[in-house]
């Protein structure tokens, strides 16, 4: 796909939240997304929460995702609010770590359910204050 | 639940505007000519309405207030519901518990929803949300669900279509339907595109519009109106949080919250004669076909071209047209769906009429938000 394409799925003013610094974690000198695993009843949440969602227990630990998965369902989107930038392309991802993962996709020719894809971070700093990161998804 | 100390309740006046885009009215002026049929055909007066119910997602503070000052009925209760899509199946449903409990004999419920006002386009989310933060909009949740459906059962884009096409048929037969012209499989698919594999002629339209209904104790109902109808059963659910890699081909809270119901009231779903439903977007009336029980997983699409949920079919869905054809209001759908069965089990319907039709449901669900199938979902069963 067209270079400038992708860098518009990317950088469009507002496209797809930016993390907290916190949001990520560190496996050796790699960024990757930073989700949580409850001690007491192995749920596992993404973003990362200190409470868990399945039994309110307290016990949570880091668990870094890995950085490829596979591509549930995804739409391109025509119509969205004035925010948005269209059309853009977005699913769900399902990591190996059990946890599915929401956010923008790069739109490649033949995409399809069950397809693989990449998780891309970068750092983002559209707040100055809080400098962050932005993740989304790509063709492996 | 303990259903045993509560009183059979009826439904005994109903009331609703046509839908559409009433942009130069307010929101109390979109809600009084349905409240005032309701308390007509009902037989009463404003000063018996003990409380009111209102449901409504984006209409402000106070919306029952402002159309009880207009309509004659200040100063009694007053509760607002807001549920998203079901916030008027959630007012119709809190005033059901009060009333089969005791506390009110007679209560007026409305929905109202003026969606002109926001500007058209997608319903906004909560910007707080990861998902909505990340471009989420409700077509798309639609959209995905379509994709991996037609994915997983091997449908077809056009047989998501003939979900519109049936909608408009039974819609241009309803004088209260937004849209009330027919549309062809063709025409469906070459509408905009809204979210793929979603097209307009898929998606429910921008709309604003008001229902309402007066219930009562069944006791006292044959007071009132010629043909009380009975509530058989009312069942709210909310969102399960569901970690982890979900089928997102199954409405958990439908299938959830309709289980309930058949089983607290014994009415399964070959007991209906009716039904309307959240079709929202056309993947949503299939799915639901199999989260209602009308049909098994995966069988949505020959159900759907076998006439049986069609005007003249074994179990009409949505004949008053749905959301697709009549439009959806968000928080007056509910109460609208509720005005439709009732009208239906009266024998009122004219063309759309399901002949001999005694037990008819209700659903409506909705609200986009993470870790949910959706936020809310109210399922109401009618019978005579």
């Amino acid at each position: 796909m067209p270079d400038s394409n992708a860098a518009a799925v990317r950088m469009a003013p507002r496209t797809g939240r930016q993390l907290r610094e916190g949001d990520v974690a560190w496996v050796g000198s790699e960024p990757r997304l930073r989700a949580a695993r409850c001690l007491d009843c192995d749920t596992r949440v993404f973003p990362a929460a200190t409470v868990c969602p399945s039994c309110n227990g307290e016990r949570m630990a880091e668990l870094p995702l890995s950085d490829t998965g596979t591509l549930y369902a995804f739409s391109t989107v025509h119509i969205a609010p004035a925010m948005w930038q269209t059309p853009y392309t977005i699913g769900y991802v399902d990591l190996p770590e059990g946890v599915r993962v929401f956010g923008k996709i790069e739109p490649v020719a033949g995409l399809a359910p069950d397809a693989r894809v990449r998780v891309c971070l970068e750092q983002a700093d559209d707040d100055a204050q809080a400098p962050g990161w932005r993740y989304w998804f790509a063709a492996a | 639940m303990n259903h045993a100390n509560l009183r059979p309740v009826s439904v005994i006046g109903t009331g609703m505007i046509r839908f559409g885009k009433h942009r130069d009215l307010t929101v109390p002026q979109l809600a009084q000519p349905a409240v005032r049929e309701a308390l007509r055909e009902a037989g009463l007066e404003p000063a018996r309405i003990q409380a009111i119910y209102a449901g409504t997602a984006t209409s402000g503070w106070m919306p029952g207030q402002r159309v009880a000052r207009d309509t004659g009925m200040s100063g009694i209760p007053v509760i607002n519901t807001e549920n998203a899509c079901s916030s008027s199946a959630t007012a119709f449903r809190e005033a059901w518990v009060a009333v089969a409990a005791g506390l009110y004999d007679y209560v007026l419920v409305f929905g109202v929803e003026q969606l002109t006002k926001l500007g058209g386009g997608t319903l906004p989310l909560d910007q707080d949300d990861i998902e909505v933060a990340n471009g989420m909009v409700m077509p798309a949740l639609y959209a995905m669900r379509a994709q991996r459906y037609l994915h997983d059962y091997g449908a077809s884009e056009a047989d998501l279509a003939s979900v519109a096409v049936k909608a408009r048929r039974h819609g241009a037969l309803n004088p209260d339907a937004q849209f009330r012209t027919e549309t062809t499989v063709e025409e469906v698919l070459a509408s905009r595109r809204i979210a793929d594999p979603l097209t307009l002629l898929q998606c429910c339209p921008t709309g604003d519009g008001a229902a309402a209904v007066v219930i009562c104790p069944t006791e006292v109902a044959a007071r009132h109106g010629e043909r009380p109808v009975r509530v058989l059963g009312s069942h709210l659910a909310s969102g399960r949080f569901l970690p982890g890699f979900r089928d997102m081909t199954i409405p958990e809270i439908t299938q959830r919250c309709s289980a309930e119901l058949y089983e607290d009231t014994g009415v399964g779903p070959e007991d209906l004669d009716v039904l309307e439903c959240h079709d929202a977007f056309t993947i949503a009336e299939l799915l639901y076909y199999e989260a209602l029980g009308l049909c098994g997983r995966g069988e949505a699409v020959s159900l759907l071209h076998s006439g049986a949920t069609s005007l003249g079919g074994r179990v009409p869905v949505n004949p008053s047209g749905g959301l697709l054809s009549k439009g959806h209001p968000v928080g007056a759908s509910g109460a609208a769906q509720i005005v439709e069965v009732v009208r239906q089990l009266q024998g009122r319907c004219g063309p759309r009429q399901v002949d001999g039709a005694k037990v008819g449901l209700t659903h409506v669900t909705g609200g986009g938000t993470s870790g949910f199938d959706h936020g809310a979902c109210a399922i109401h069963l009618f019978g005579v």
